[in-house]
């Protein structure tokens, strides 16, 4: 088809729906980048973005740690909880989208912590700096691992308090709740150091 | 062990595709996956494409390589929405992300199996076979490649719902009908060994009229055939070249 | 201890108004392939007039027979069944416009994808509203035997409202096309 708005002169409803669709294309390779999906994404949505909306619809792409496929699943979870026909009465929680941003993120610096431990090797007789860094580094993942098990916790006790506030009223402070999980989470990294400063 | 480099990624398409579909995350997953699967698909009908090209030689090769690619592209593109559609009708709710996943697999596979099959369809273009031949083995090839790829995809669907098996019959036929038209509209693929070499022919009629000509003309029935363009693509071309 | 049956939620307007423009695209995508605007924009309604309308004509009947018959639903949840089939059909609708478009761009066969789309639409809304009918109708109790010659005579009625409504659209469309 291609070859043939090249070869004749092509019809104005055909340039308008190629062009429509290269438009598209252009949109969403803009924001495959934008969402730093890779050259090779934004190349592709050029292409066929009809295969990659997935990604280019969701304000949220895990990069693959340890916890992604559970934090995906909360999200989604928290997501149908708050798109329920019965919570539409209520403004969705301010600052989510920042949240869930922030559990990914999370998630992106415990993959590469897993990632830097897994390619270190302790030689036999290791210097005894390198194997106390290493064990700190251990500790800092497992608090920063288990901070993020606690904020998921709350993302699913933050689902039952928004079908508790749908039958209350607005006495269950929902906002107040989500504004916790944000301050734990930016916690997470003050919290690491702490650990760490108190070690040294 | 996740899939990086390409020759990995290759070898899991073909050995276990379900280890990429059924991953945790698809999104994920399409997301680091999805482009070099496209181009592993695309690369493999190209390479297809160029020794199918190889019958009439030259500047086919080329024309064949470049082609072959869209006719996997093309059906997965238009077909996708209508399969996913048909199946939620049936109560068979496959997530958009895991089926665009299982797609652009499917053709990974379809894409490698076309590019193994290359020296088997070169072996036989090498010896000379009749025209018509040529075209039924490249058929055939296409149709056999086809198949583990769409399994990918089918088999990706969610258990359960309500007569399912309505919804992938009719996607199947969906499906073949796209790209039976996407053929018809690309071809030649192998051109006849006297006729001139072109790109693509100006677009004639449509293919099942194409075929029920043919299986008439096989029956001993002669009618002749209206080669008249059709579709928007064609007739506004048509108006624009009448005085 | 019997499990109360949970009445599926309804889908909100904006849904059922983006079902009913995805019909709408759907014809506009396979009309295209007629080649002359004064035909494409009478085949615009081909899907939306014929399920719309029918399901307009005969829903007041469903709902009188029902009550008349004393069976178990609520009007409401009755409703909201209806609702449900639209969305369906208008998911089905969405799902098969790139493929009318790719036909209508390259064949001549638009009359036959229209009809083959608005059969799929048709069918699916329909299965969808049986379906959806009978969770409405376990919802208030159990249903009887009179509830389901009453669904099945209304799909009857609807899908030969439907037809009459179709048959009356192709024949505005064939006199357009007539047109010099």
């Amino acid at each position: 088809m291609i070859a043939l708005a090249l070869s004749d002169a092509p019809s104005g409803l055909v340039l308008g729906l190629l062009g429509a669709y290269a438009s598209v294309g252009v949109v969403g390779a803009v924001i495959a980048t934008r969402r730093s999906l890779g050259l090779a994404t934004a190349l592709g949505a050029l292409v066929c973005w009809p295969l990659l909306l997935p990604l280019l619809g969701t304000r949220h792409v895990s990069t693959g740690g340890p916890l992604a496929p559970r934090i995906a699943a909360a999200v989604e979870a928290l997501c149908t909880t708050l798109d329920d026909p019965a919570a539409t009465s209520m403004e969705g929680p301010e600052d989510l989208d920042g949240l869930i941003a922030a559990l990914y993120r999370a998630d992106e610096r415990l993959a590469m912590v897993d990632r830097l431990i897994a390619s270190v090797e302790l030689p036999e007789h290791a210097p005894s700096g390198l194997a106390q860094s290493l064990s700190e580094l251990h500790r800092a993942r497992s608090t920063t691992a288990a901070e993020l098990e606690a904020v998921l916790e709350g993302l699913a006790q933050l689902r039952i308090q928004i079908g508790l506030r749908s039958l209350v009223g607005h006495g269950v402070p929902v906002r107040e709740r989500l504004r916790d999980l944000r301050a734990r989470l930016a916690a997470v990294d003050e919290l690491a150091a702490l650990d760490l400063r108190n070690d040294a | 062990m996740t899939p990086f480099t390409v020759s990995s990624l290759t070898s899991t398409v073909l050995r276990s595709p379900s280890a990429l579909v059924d991953h945790p995350d698809p999104r994920h997953a399409l997301a680091t996956f999805g482009p070099r699967l496209l181009a592993i698909g695309l690369c493999g009908m190209a390479l297809f494409g160029l020794v199918v090209g190889s019958y009439r030689g030259g500047v086919q090769n080329l024309y064949a390589a470049l082609k072959l690619p869209l006719l996997l592209l093309v059906p997965v593109v238009v077909g996708l929405p209508a399969v996913r559609a048909l199946h939620a009708a049936c109560d068979v709710e496959a997530p958009h992300a895991r089926l665009a996943l299982a797609a652009v697999v499917g053709m990974a596979r379809t894409g490698v199996l076309a590019a193994a099959c290359g020296p088997v369809l070169w072996l036989l273009y090498s010896i000379g076979i009749d025209y018509h031949l040529a075209i039924l083995c490249m058929a055939g090839a296409l149709a056999l490649v086809g198949m583990p790829g769409l399994a990918t995809v089918v088999r990706s669907l969610p258990a359960g719902g309500r007569h399912r098996g309505v919804a992938s019959l009719l996607s199947l036929v969906l499906l073949g009908s796209i790209g039976a038209q996407t053929g018809w509209l690309l071809r030649p693929f192998i051109a006849r060994p006297r006729a001139e070499v072109s790109f693509i022919r100006p677009i004639e009629s449509d293919v099942f009229s194409s075929l029920s000509t043919a299986f008439a003309s096989a029956r001993g029935r002669y009618d002749g055939w209206d080669a008249q363009a059709e579709g928007f693509l064609a007739r506004e071309r048509d108006q624009e070249a009448q005085p | 201890m019997v499990t109360p049956v949970v009445e599926p939620p309804a889908p909100p307007a904006s849904r059922v108004v983006l079902a009913l423009g995805a019909m709408l695209l759907f014809a506009l995508c396979a009309g295209l392939g007629t080649g002359e605007p004064a035909v494409a924009v009478r085949v615009l309604p081909i899907i939306v007039a014929p399920l719309f309308g029918a399901m307009l004509l005969t829903a007041p009947a469903l709902f009188a027979m029902h009550q008349f018959l004393g069976l178990h639903a609520r009007p409401e949840t009755m409703v909201i069944a209806l609702s449900r089939a639209l969305v369906v059909g208008g998911h089905v609708a969405a799902g098969l416009s790139p493929t009318a478009l790719f036909f209508a761009a390259t064949t001549g066969l638009w009359p036959y994808v229209v009809a083959f789309g608005g059969a799929l639409v048709g069918i699916a809304a329909a299965t969808t509203a049986a379906r959806a009918l009978h969770q409405a109708e376990c919802a208030g109790g159990q249903p009887s035997s009179r509830f389901s010659l009453l669904v099945s005579a209304w799909l009857v009625l609807g899908t030969l409202v439907s037809l009459r409504l179709a048959a009356d659209l192709v024949i505005t469309i064939a006199r357009a096309s007539a047109l010099p």
